[in-house]
């Protein structure tokens, strides 16, 4: 029996409802007025913003361009130590422009290189036999330098540009083949490289600061590789040190 | 990632915060209890989520509709939280906790093969799906939480329907 598209909505929206009971909406009711009163905000923000206010004397990353994701100094893994990485605390754009609304990262908490690990992105296509875990490694490198031996409560960043910097492994390992393709005359390799660096929804997290030269810069080298002049593509490599990347990958 | 919305000035009627907080609080609360288990945790998700909304209240955006994809956005957030690490228990909620560990409101569907079609999507299909048919967010609306743009969304809302139509008949 065949279904029609009513049917199949119906179906599903049924796999969702729920009945609350009278005392869950009345418990409901009870928390969010309790929340309308400032004082009672205060004090369940109590402990945060008490922890918040180390946070004034930290450092606060942010995506400045390409170039910095790629030239933070060199640093010592994360300490063990029992804070989470997760602050529960998502961006502010009073802070900076370039912020986007993902959470900050306490980069010197125990469990920061699982965040690293789970922040790889769903939607990030790699060349063909690259596994996900070459992207981790090699962002979890770059993490270990930004954590710069940063003790916990030290130093936060937004998960937001760890996303970015998985989007720019993955900008190298496709510029890698392009070059590549280009130099042995490989049309089907470059054909398919050029079609992921001239699609800028694989920048999604980092074209999300809305910063417009970072939007043109990258429909540049899109617009490089499909005319196949390799001037932008050749740059972008350099910027982004891929050189340097995908040696450590094929070692 | 919910940015794409229109901000309201930071002296926003605070009764008008108020008034759609306590307006949205039930659907969230329905929002966590369809995604998280033990059930009860949906009490301390829904607690970090009004939290959030009161912290950034200036950033809610004025339109009602745009407020609750906002809305949405937070409450990822916060499922994602809960999800990796865990969220912060407030004795506030403890009422709340208490009521959903008696009465589980959790959705109780017998319809095996929806299930099943439902869960052969990708996960992030799915939360599209799910956004659209039990929170009542439109496929842009919903694009916007998941981070994608709206025509991205219509693509994939459109293909998803059409594999669940092919896994149903």
């Amino acid at each position: 029996m065949s279904e029609s598209p009513d049917d199949i909505e119906t179906r599903i929206r049924a796999l969702g409802q729920v009945r609350q009971s009278a005392g869950a909406r009345t418990a409901t009711e009870a928390l969010t007025r309790a929340l309308e009163d400032p004082n009672v905000r205060g004090a369940v923000a109590g402990g945060r913003r008490r922890h918040l206010g180390g946070l004034l004397h930290r450092r606060r990353l942010i995506i400045g361009s390409v170039i910095a994701l790629a030239g933070l100094g060199v640093g010592v893994p994360a300490v063990a130590t029992s804070i989470l990485a997760r602050t529960g605390e998502f961006g502010d754009p009073s802070t900076s422009t370039e912020e986007d609304g993902t959470e900050w990262i306490d980069v010197g908490a125990e469990d920061a290189p699982q965040v690293v690990i789970d922040a790889y992105p769903e939607y990030l296509t790699l060349p063909p036999g690259m596994p996900k875990e070459a992207a981790i490694a090699d962002v979890s490198r770059w993490f270990q330098k930004v954590a710069g031996g940063a003790g916990p409560g030290e130093t936060v960043l937004q998960e937001g540009i760890i996303t970015s910097t998985y989007e720019f492994f993955g900008m190298c390992a496709w510029t890698d083949v392009w070059l590549s393709a280009r130099e042995s005359g490989d049309t089907a390799d470059q054909a398919l490289a050029t079609a992921w660096i001239a699609d800028i929804e694989n920048f999604r997290s980092f074209l999300s600061t809305d910063e417009p030269t970072s939007t043109e810069r990258l429909k540049d080298v899109g617009a490089a590789a499909v005319a196949g002049e390799p001037k932008f593509v050749e740059e972008t490599y350099v910027e982004n040190d891929c050189a340097v990347r995908m040696e450590r990958l094929k070692q | 990632m919910t940015r794409a919305v229109a901000m309201v000035a930071p002296n926003e009627d605070v009764v008008g915060i108020e008034q759609f907080v306590r307006s949205i609080a039930d659907e969230v609360l329905a929002y966590f209890v369809r995604r998280v288990t033990p059930h009860e945790d949906a009490a301390d998700c829904l607690s970090e989520t009004l939290l959030v909304i009161w912290r950034r209240r200036d950033a809610l955006p004025t339109a009602v509709e745009e407020r609750r994809a906002w809305t949405y956005g937070v409450a990822r957030n916060v499922l994602a939280a809960h999800r990796r690490t865990g969220v912060r228990r407030l004795a506030l909620a403890g009422r709340l906790r208490d009521e959903l560990r008696l009465w589980p409101i959790a959705p109780d569907s017998g319809d095996d093969a929806a299930i099943s079609a439902l869960a052969k999507l990708s996960a992030r299909d799915q939360e599209l799906v799910a956004l659209v048919a039990w929170e009542g967010l439109s496929v842009a609306e919903a694009g916007g939480v998941l981070g994608i743009r709206p025509e991205t969304a219509r693509a994939r809302y459109s293909r998803a329907r059409r594999k669940l139509r092919a896994h149903l008949s």
